[in-house]
């Protein structure tokens, strides 16, 4: 990875707003000495002092107190994007955008936002040096960008009567985001190439719409660059998902648990145990020595993702937890890594682990992977589960406010009540196997409180949108995340050949045959 | 390590290779494999072994085909990790079959990509067979052994087959026993076919050219609880598409008939019925239990029909996915028939099922041979070292 002065920051609080691999050898700015790290968790806040700054290799590979970058788990693809304007020869005369468009002033002007919005999303842009203004110089590109496969072209169009290059550079097999500002097109220009399998139209003067556009072509490659560990069962296997190019490592469960019943107390443990006590609202259940096994479990996840050169990981923690091999389940490790960008799922379900890493790839926040529990009188859904990350809003973001409990059904250890911001909209995605993605929006109105209700910590009332009854909300550890992204996960799934699937608008109802 | 073979030889090559065989170590069975799941073995005529069987390539009518080469590719990798390749030579024609595990999700499949080659002057007719248990049952995609997807077929090109007066010519998975309608039915109802990954289930029967005929599907719904999961959409060829949500319109574990007036508008002499998940179903996979088939001067009750005491008076009665179900086309191989003209090349990607898993469906997967090939180096290239470091 080529060294810019913005991705190694020596400022752990920028760093745990923007998580990134560090690359190798970079003494100089990723290293940092023991003494160094304890200052800085002693004052930077809780989320930058639990990501922390150093490399790998501060202490002894085989000490197993050695620090471990939580950022360094997240991966940094260098994704390329080929960008080109097509339009006609000027000057124009009639005809839209009209003779009163500024062409050369909005070429330059939208050049320069795409090219501060790649430098944000961290994507290769390669632009075109000249707008492509004939059959033979759009040819020419298509034969290009064929040849070198790039991962994604951004085509912008200057003229409505272009329409048919824009489709000819589409057709090459590379996934084709079009940029057609307001008076570039009639819907019937868009009506089909925009609902097209590898293409994204953008028909708006949105421009951060294409930023979102470069993150979801990020997305895809940080998806194929993750090797997903799911610590569960007694074999050891590693496969490849189909579309997503995910890899998929199973590891035995008993690795987990044996490591961290080694791990020992370090300063670390420590010093993240605090920070997470400090950094409540308040700590109902969770005695000190929880919250230390809490941060052990979190040192034994790292250590653990590093061994198996994993990115992400999920774990069968109900399956030790039932077999009392563990003293707390990783419910606040699993909402630290979260809160880094790096996925720690639950109950070693795959697919959640994949709505996830989705979530945190296509929109960097932390997704809410829950259970669904019907609210009847209020027709509202409830999705709840004992761990959340808590930068709901982004990992650049300030914290949603939390509670340190218990885990609800076994009443060991630590889990994570987090509270979520009501009126806020919502998504739902949950992977139906790589070729599926089920999806719903909604409105948070509340949160449930256990006691009086039973169930899981994090517990979020969720008014969905579309859906006329709460019943019908289909799937099963969905995973929850802020906004309202519809469009943009359609979109994704549109580009990449994912189909989109919605739960049921009405309710059944008794039909005859 | 690359090792030179003979196999399946003419006689007056015999010399020649008896001579081959003395300076050269026999060829074993080479294994190939994904990191902690079973492995498949590769044979000296290229031949995949399968837990479920054999599959192999071959072309017929030639008089003198020959393997002429096997190889392993040279790789740092384990053993498992390679990729072996196989040539046979017949007149100008020669057949490259590569062989290796991609280690796809859940459990790998087996790629044999075959490259046919005529390296002539002149054109050339090629027959290649892909050699099949003979209880191997083929649909338009995949080839089913005893319900279980074992083989996925290449994309583009159809082999010819001979056609039985009716069955089955999806890529659908029967699954007897899957059905527990409750209530006096027809015991057909136990049984289904399910068109795994949104593979629609399709039957065709013979009939006269033209034909009218009244055709009654069965469902029964076992797995889904709430309606909306499952709703299904119906061809009939010659009747109005229809949808049919069987939990909504008789409940689960109930089962539930529709009948439908058909019509051979194309005139082919089949009769075809299609059922396919609707687009925005959660669950994709469609179902069918039962296919009567009646001539149209039949009194057809539905509710007699139901009950299984109209199925003696059917033209065709299918008991979908039960023990007399079958394929529309024949058993054992394929062949392919195929045109070369000189210096052209034909390639062809058969899938094989590896031991305890299935193979995906050809119509609806993602994968490509460049795909599958970069999951296996993926994989290996990550796996490999840490099987070194474990066995120092």
């Amino acid at each position: 990875m080529p060294h810019h002065a913005h991705d190694c920051d020596d400022d752990a609080s920028a760093l745990a707003t923007s998580p990134q691999r560090h690359h190798a050898g970079c003494g100089s700015c990723c290293s940092m000495s023991r003494r160094r790290f304890l200052a800085q968790m002693s004052s930077a806040a809780l989320g930058a002092a639990v990501l922390g700054a150093t490399g790998r290799n501060a202490f002894a590979a085989d000490d197993l107190g050695e620090y471990i970058d939580l950022a360094s788990f997240r991966p940094h693809p260098v994704a390329r994007i080929r960008s080109a304007v097509i339009r006609i020869p000027p000057p124009y005369w009639l005809g839209w955008p009209g003779t009163t468009y500024d062409l050369e002033g909005h070429r330059k002007e939208y050049a320069e936002q795409f090219a501060q919005a790649a430098r944000r999303v961290r994507v290769r842009l390669e632009d075109e040096q000249k707008p492509l203004e004939s059959d033979q110089a759009v040819d020419a590109f298509c034969q290009r960008i064929q040849a070198e496969k790039p991962d994604a072209t951004l085509v912008s169009i200057q003229h409505m009567g272009v329409w048919h290059w824009a489709d000819r550079i589409s057709r090459t097999g590379v996934p084709t985001i079009i940029f057609a500002p307001i008076g570039m097109a009639f819907t019937g220009h868009v009506a089909e190439i925009s609902r097209r399998p590898g293409v994204h139209v953008i028909s708006s003067l949105e421009v951060p719409a294409v930023e979102q556009a470069m993150r979801m072509v990020r997305a895809k490659r940080q998806l194929e660059m993750t090797r997903l560990v799911i610590v569960a069962g007694t074999d050891r296997r590693e496969t490849v998902l189909e579309r997503l190019g995910t890899k998929v490592r199973y590891v035995p469960r008993n690795l987990l648990h044996e490591l961290f019943a080694r791990m020992p107390e370090t300063d670390e443990v420590r010093e993240v145990a605090a920070q997470m006590r400090r950094g409540a609202n308040k700590v109902i259940e969770p005695t000190e020595k929880d919250t230390l096994n809490a941060a052990r479990s979190y040192i034994t996840a790292k250590r653990l993702l590093r061994d198996e050169d994993g990115n992400a990981l999920t774990t069968d923690c109900l399956g030790m937890v039932g077999a009392k091999e563990v003293p707390t389940p990783p419910c606040m490790a699993a909402s630290i890594f979260q809160d880094g960008g790096i996925t720690y799922g639950c109950e070693a379900d795959l697919w959640a682990a994949m709505g996830l890493l989705l979530t945190s790839y296509l929109f960097d926040r932390p997704g809410f992977m829950n259970d669904p529990v019907p609210e009847t009188v209020k027709n509202v859904l409830v999705a709840a589960h004992c761990t959340c990350g808590t930068r709901l809003n982004g990992f650049d973001q300030p914290r949603q406010p939390y509670i340190l409990r218990n885990h609800s059904e076994s009443k060991l250890g630590v889990s994570m009540e987090v509270l979520w911001r009501e009126r806020q909209p919502v998504t739902l995605v949950s992977f139906q196997g790589p070729n599926a993605l089920l999806l719903d929006t909604g409105t948070v109105v509340g949160n449930v409180k256990t006691p009086p209700a039973g169930g899981c910590r994090t517990s979020v009332e969720i008014n969905m949108d579309h859906i006329e009854d709460a019943r019908d909300v289909a799937g099963f550890h969905q995973v929850v995340f802020y906004g309202d992204h519809r469009r943009d996960v359609e979109a994704f799934c549109q580009v990449y050949g994912i189909r989109v699937l919605h739960s049921p608008e009405r309710a059944p109802r008794k039909e005859a045959a | 390590m690359k090792m030179m073979v003979a196999f399946r030889l003419p006689v007056h090559a015999v010399t020649a290779i008896i001579l081959l065989a003395a300076i050269r170590p026999a060829f074993a069975d080479v294994t190939i494999g994904t990191p902690g799941l079973p492995p498949s073995q590769v044979d000296a005529s290229g031949d995949l072994h399968e837990d479920w069987g054999v599959v192999g390539l071959r072309i017929e009518q030639a008089q003198d085909a020959a393997v002429t080469s096997q190889s392993t590719e040279p790789s740092p990798l384990p053993p498992t990790a390679r990729s072996v390749t196989t040539s046979v030579s017949a007149g100008s024609v020669v057949l490259t079959s590569t062989a290796y595990r991609a280690p796809i999700w859940p459990d790998g499949v087996d790629v044999l990509a075959a490259r046919l080659e005529n390296r002539g002057a002149s054109e050339s007719q090629v027959r290649l067979k892909v050699a099949l248990p003979e209880s191997a049952s083929a649909g338009e995609s995949v080839v089913s052994l005893g319900g279980r997807p074992v083989l996925a077929l290449p994309k583009g090109v159809q082999p010819v087959r001979r056609e039985r007066a009716w069955g089955a010519a999806g890529g659908d998975v029967p699954m007897p026993g899957w059905g527990q309608p409750m209530g006096e039915c027809d015991p057909a109802f136990r049984n289904i076919r399910a068109g795994m990954g949104g593979v629609p289930i399709i039957y065709r029967f013979a009939v006269s050219p033209g034909a009218k005929r009244t055709v009654v599907l069965g469902f029964c719904e076992s797995f889904h609880s709430q309606a909306g999961q499952r709703p299904l959409v119906i061809y009939v060829e010659g009747a109005a598409k229809a949808e049919v949500d069987p939990i909504a319109a008789w409940g689960r574990h109930a089962p539930g008939c529709l009948r439908f007036d058909a019509t051979d508008i194309n005139g082919d002499g089949r009769l075809q019925i299609m059922i396919a998940s609707q687009p925005q179903a959660p669950d994709q996979n469609p179902i069918l239990n039962v296919i009567w088939v009646f001539p149209t001067d039949a009194y057809v009750d539905t509710k007699e029909v139901l009950r299984g005491t109209m199925s003696v008076a059917a033209e065709y009665y299918v008991d979908v996915g039960g023990e007399k179900d079958q394929s529309l086309y024949e058993g054992g191989g394929l062949t392919y028939e195929l045109t070369l003209a000189p210096g052209a090349r034909q390639e062809l990607m058969f899938l094989a099922a590896c031991p305890g898993a299935a193979v995906p469906n050809p119509e609806t997967m993602a994968w490509t041979a460049e795909s599958l090939r970069q999951a296996a180096d993926d994989v290996w290239s990550d796996w490999a070292p840490r099987e070194a470091q474990a066995r120092q």
